[in-house]
């Protein structure tokens, strides 16, 4: 009984699913009917997200209470600049389960990038009660792309200062998931030409689930990482202004310490590839 | 040029797809976890496709993998506080209970084996054979799905059977067996 059609054939005769659903009963049509009554988001237009902001959200009491279940979750693992973590609950909406998530990280048009930096910006700008506000008004965009829906910012400033955004940019303004972290890491040391110095790593918690992300500045030679990850394959970060930044979801990277670097495979500007193990 | 006026109705253009993928996706659901009612998981894994909608692949084999990809990520994301791997085992009938008399199935293996097989086998080697055999999906479908390359997932797959032969192979032949072969116990 080697046969591949023969065990895929006792295979099937063991299947627990019902094989009768009917797509046209009750529940089903029921189901469809509420999905369709539901309204499919779209984003809204500049100006209506900056007048949103201008007055400063609806605040409500189940929008609190998932900020405040959400800062326990990230218990700290994120944020490993000398900073804040901030995140914002999805009220409604939005990619739930990172459905939409990609390996490799997609272009954004100039529009989607400038909402990003500036919902970053914005959603920064009150972190540690304006601890921070000087560095980030002084802050370059280094790194701004998408994976699906999500967007992920990062500005950066000098002495190892950064910024770190991640929303889900398919709900409206104050209905987004998102994370990140301020700060500049304690004993920053610029990374050699070809080294990696990681400034976030490890996971955080959003409503859509657990992710693990690793950021950090690159040094000069460095043109490319990737990260191989046992659950998605290969996870390419964005490597720009001396920075990378790449994100998946789950909880694989939750171990990662200075006992249990994570390794990434480099390539630099001359084409050579090596691999450099993150720590922090 | 298009024509505006002949756009796709979203609602129409769901609906079609809804029921086109409706069983599969209940089935799907139904393999990986013993949620009492399937329909709501599948409900939630289509209320994300309502909304990603415009994302959708247009080739209907992709589309029906890719929302099995949502509906697998929905499943985890349920499954992460438990602190589980990140892959769903898969259930077959309870042979303890079900007909052992199939006459196909006990021409070429004795039901019971298959059964403590494939409890033997690792979550990741269940979901790939399940997405082959039961969900009949092609690699480049099933590979997304798992968000993996098509060559791992061949990879996957090939180890997948290799594991469930060698599982098959080394049944415990009599009660007193496994004393002495400890790493052939099966998992609860």
């Amino acid at each position: 009984m080697t046969r591949i059609h023969d065990i895929d054939t006792a295979l099937t005769t063991l299947d627990v699913a019902d094989p009768d659903v009917d797509p046209a009963g009750p529940r089903a049509r029921a189901d469809l009917q509420r999905i369709l009554a539901t309204t499919r988001p779209a984003l809204p237009a500049p100006a209506d997200r900056h007048r949103r902001s201008a007055a400063g959200g609806r605040r409500g009491p189940g929008r609190a209470a998932h900020g405040a279940r959400r800062f326990a979750l990230a218990g700290g693992v994120l944020a490993t600049v000398a900073g804040g973590i901030v995140a914002l609950p999805a009220l409604t909406g939005g990619d739930q389960a990172f459905a939409s998530w990609t390996q490799a990280p997609h272009g954004m048009t100039a529009t989607q990038r400038a909402d990003a930096v500036d919902g970053c910006r914005r959603t920064q700008e009150d972190a540690g009660e304006g601890t921070y506000a000087d560095e980030l008004r002084g802050a370059e965009v280094a790194v701004a792309e998408r994976r699906g829906v999500w967007t992920t910012v990062v500005l950066a400033g000098s002495d190892g200062f950064s910024a770190l955004c991640i929303s889900d940019d398919s709900a409206h303004l104050f209905a987004r998931d998102a994370i990140g972290s301020i700060g500049t890491p304690t004993g920053y040391a610029a990374p050699g030409p070809r080294e990696l110095v990681a400034t976030d790593l490890g996971t955080g918690s959003m409503d859509a689930g657990d992710l693990s992300m690793a950021v950090g500045s690159a040094g000069s030679a460095v043109a490319g990482v990737t990260y191989h990850s046992q659950i998605h394959g290969d996870v390419v970060a964005t490597v720009s202004h001396g920075r990378f930044a790449l994100w998946l979801p789950g909880d694989e990277l939750e171990d990662a310490s200075a006992d249990n670097p994570v390794e990434v495979e480099v390539t630099y500007d001359d084409g050579s590839t090596g691999t450099s193990k993150l720590t922090l | 040029m298009s024509d505006p006026s002949r756009a796709p109705d979203p609602e129409h253009t769901f609906t079609t797809l809804y029921e086109a993928v409706y069983g599969d996706l209940v089935r799907f659901v139904q393999r990986r976890t013993h949620a009492p009612c399937a329909e709501d998981v599948v409900a939630d894994a289509l209320m994300v496709v309502w909304r990603r909608l415009d994302e959708v692949p247009e080739a209907p084999e992709d589309a029906r993998a890719w929302i099995f990809g949502i509906t697998r990520n929905i499943l985890l994301n349920e499954q992460r506080g438990e602190r589980r791997g990140r892959a769903l085992r898969v259930r077959l009938a309870d042979t303890a209970t079900g007909s052992l008399a199939d006459p196909e199935a006990e021409g070429v293996v004795s039901r019971v084996d298959l059964t403590r097989a494939w409890l033997l086998l690792s979550a990741v080697h269940q979901e790939a054979l399940t997405l082959a055999v039961f969900e009949g999906l092609r690699a480049p479908q099933a590979a997304a799905v798992l968000g993996i390359s098509p060559v791992a997932f061949r990879l996957r797959v090939s180890r997948a059977r290799r594991a469930l032969r060698l599982h098959l192979h080394h049944q415990p032949q009599a009660v007193g067996l496994c004393a002495d072969a400890p790493e052939r116990s099966l998992r609860s």
